[in-house]
């Protein structure tokens, strides 16, 4: 089986909401500083709150790129694969067969990079295939579902013979 | 369509008075006068009639919504479906086909039985009414007994008569497990086991609070008291015996409920085989009628607590589309009942009590193992120390800063490293019952999962349940040829894991073809 990549928009994507995040984390901390100044404990708290504030800094500097290049996905007739993850790493496999609905879904910086996530549920959990572009988020539905009305035809052969 | 039965009013007549007295006694404090001091003196008269006034309103008010529920509500059989609108603010029209019905029960509370109602529940399976059924419907409780046969009937495809399901019901059952026919029962004896083994369970954790606090009181507080705190440290001492007596009231309170769950709870505990349902009901002051297809039921799963364990004892609970049977919600407390398929019987006699009961769940003997322990308490041992030293990091810079005595530090270091090595030792322990606990089979038509580490779980699939596999690994243990798999179950989003740690890579590929194509 293929697997593919995401498309370099996701990196940006990823960027950006490690941004956001860690704006808040700055947000959070730099008052928290302000005011330990006035109350006379500054450097305590400069040392305290910065060392976890400096670690969430790194990491969320470093994982984005990380998330990116490790993040693959896969198809043919019969299965699905996504891997994913950079500390544990996952690899979750699907059999078409099992596939109840399939969803695309966008959140409001995906729509302004022009990406796309495809949700594959089954009979109980839903699995999310993250960031691709919205022409290939809607080609995979559409050979998925391809796919699964040939499994389906099979399966109701097979059990006729 | 047809109404909700009237008794459904009457009952919430009396049901929520109790409701109106609980809000009472909640905003009684506006009724009490105090001193300066925050000492009670006496009570407001003159608020007091405003005050009967509110209570009143609040039964008002819930009498009023009761009155519009019942009139907004019906429900209707047709030839394909149920259907049911309820609601007042937000009405709700469920229509679930008779093909598509999963779960069929009927559940009466002591009160409701006064009065003569029942509630009849159908549960689709689907993943989002994992807590609550689709379709409710309040009936008499004769007209319940009729709903029931009938939308049983509808739902195996059986052809009998509207007016008089109840007769079609009679026809012999294929095996009915109760008090009456021999070994197979939870006896009086077992649920006097029962009650003792929860208890036994409630008390080692009384006992590890008790322990703590006089470990506490003995050493830690003199400690901060000669070198830190000073006078300070007393204010400590109200609040370790509050916790301390809370623990002995919340463990009187277990052993109580344990005793009251045992007897009360699992009254005329009976499990009925038919040609396609298990029903399984139970309950004295809230009498359970559970009945599962046997399409719908996904696994079973043979639980051990530590102290089980200890004496050879194991809960069968089933797990099936639909309800979550471990949820921590209120609302899924009753869901986590009607997963439970034997509450206690000997870890010996469980697989000889699936095969009877359902055989195609019977669990097989383990045929692969965990291969190392270090994987299983690495991360855990990482994470403790993480939080161990992040606590270091924050706690004695700012002790350093606030100028406290070099010897106070030192101690918070040997508390801090005293912590780490408790509960680094108590993972290790858990990890050690995994490692020995972990392992696989599997054969043409199902899986058996051992797993869990304080608690045991064999939790045994048919093949034909698995949605998806997923392996989860680091780089390291991908080199070593380590792997964990997470098998997701058609059952619902809350309950449809089932884990299997550190398998070599023959295990894992045959597992990852196990999956159906």
């Amino acid at each position: 089986m293929k697997m593919n990549q995401l498309p370099r928009k996701a990196l940006k994507l990823f960027y950006i909401r490690c941004g956001i995040a860690a704006v808040a984390i700055l947000g959070a901390f730099i008052p928290a500083v302000i005011l330990a100044s006035a109350g006379g404990a500054r450097t305590a708290v400069l040392i305290c709150a910065g060392i976890p504030v400096l670690i969430s800094l790194a990491f969320l500097l470093i994982l984005p790129y990380y998330r990116y290049k490790l993040y693959a996905y896969g198809f043919d007739e019969k299965r699905i694969v996504v891997r994913y993850g950079v500390i544990f790493r996952h690899s979750v496999t699907i059999p078409v067969c099992q596939i109840q609905d399939l969803h695309r879904f966008e959140g409001p910086i995906m729509m302004l990079l022009g990406l796309g996530g495809v949700t594959i549920s089954t009979a109980g959990s839903n699995f999310n295939l993250a960031c691709l572009l919205k022409s290939e988020a809607d080609l995979m539905i559409e050979v998925l579902e391809g796919y699964l009305e040939k499994r389906v035809e099979e399966k109701a052969n097979e059990e006729i013979q | 369509m047809k109404k909700f039965s009237k008794n459904y009013l009457y009952y919430h007549f009396v049901a929520d008075i109790f409701i109106t007295l609980i809000a009472a006694f909640v905003f009684m404090d506006a009724l009490i006068v105090e001193d300066e001091a925050g000492e009670m003196i006496g009570w407001d008269l003159k608020a007091l009639p405003f005050f009967i006034l509110g209570i009143l309103a609040v039964y008002a008010a819930l009498i009023l919504y009761r009155v519009f529920y019942l009139r907004f509500a019906s429900y209707t059989l047709t030839e394909s479906d149920v259907r049911v609108t309820r609601g007042v603010f937000f009405r709700k029209n469920s229509i679930l086909e008779y093909s598509k019905m999963h779960a069929i029960n009927k559940k009466q509370n002591l009160i409701q039985r006064l009065f003569g109602l029942a509630v009849i529940t159908v549960d689709s399976g689907s993943t989002n009414t994992s807590a609550t059924a689709e379709i409710l419907i309040y009936e008499s409780a004769a007209e319940a007994d009729r709903l029931l046969a009938l939308l049983k009937a509808k739902k195996n495809g059986e052809e009998i008569s509207a007016e008089d399901p109840l007769a079609a019901e009679q026809a012999p059952a294929e095996q009915v497990l109760c008090a009456d026919n021999g070994e197979l029962v939870f006896s009086s004896g077992k649920k006097l086991v029962y009650s003792l083994l929860n208890i036994a369970s409630a008390a080692l954790g009384t006992l590890t609070v008790i322990v703590l606090c006089l470990f506490t009181y003995f050493c830690i507080l003199p400690l901060l008291y000669q070198l830190l705190l000073g006078e300070a440290f007393m204010v400590l001492i109200p609040v370790m015996i509050l916790a301390l007596i809370a623990t002995v009231g919340i463990a009187l309170f277990t052993f109580l409920a344990s005793i009251l769950q045992s007897f009360i709870g699992f009254y005329r505990f009976r499990i009925r085989k038919t040609a396609k349902d298990l029903e399984i009901s139970y309950g004295l002051l809230t009498h359970h009628e559970n009945s599962f297809g046997f399409d719908r039921i996904q696994g079973i799963v043979i639980r051990q607590g530590l102290i089980q364990r200890l004496f050879g004892y194991a809960t069968l609970t089933l797990e099936v589309i639909g309800y979550h049977e471990g949820g921590d919600e209120q609302k899924n407390q009753n869901a986590s009942m009607i997963g439970m398929l034997l509450p206690l019987c000997q870890a010996h006699e469980a697989a000889d009590i699936i095969a009877s009961l359902l055989p195609a769940y019977v669990p097989l003997e383990r045929e692969a193992r965990a291969v190392r322990y270090f994987p299983f308490i690495s991360w855990s041992t990482l994470v403790i120390a993480f939080i161990t030293a992040l606590s270091a990091t924050l706690v004695l810079p700012l002790m350093y800063f606030l100028e406290a005595p070099s010897i106070a530090l030192s101690i918070v270091g040997v508390l801090l490293a005293v912590g780490f090595a408790i509960a680094a030792g108590l993972y290790a322990l858990g990890a050690l019952l995994a490692y020995k606990t972990a392992g696989i089979a599997i054969s043409e038509d199902r899986i058996t999962v051992y797993g869990g580490g304080y608690q045991k779980r064999i939790t045994t699939l048919l093949r034909r349940s698995l949605v998806a596999v997923e392996d989860v690994t680091t780089p390291l243990r991908a080199r070593a040829g380590i792997y964990t798999l997470i098998l997701h179950l058609r059952t619902n989003a809350l309950a449809n894991e089932v884990k299997v740690q550190m398998l070599d890579r023959e295990a894992a590929e045959k597992l990852l073809s196990a999956l159906p194509d």
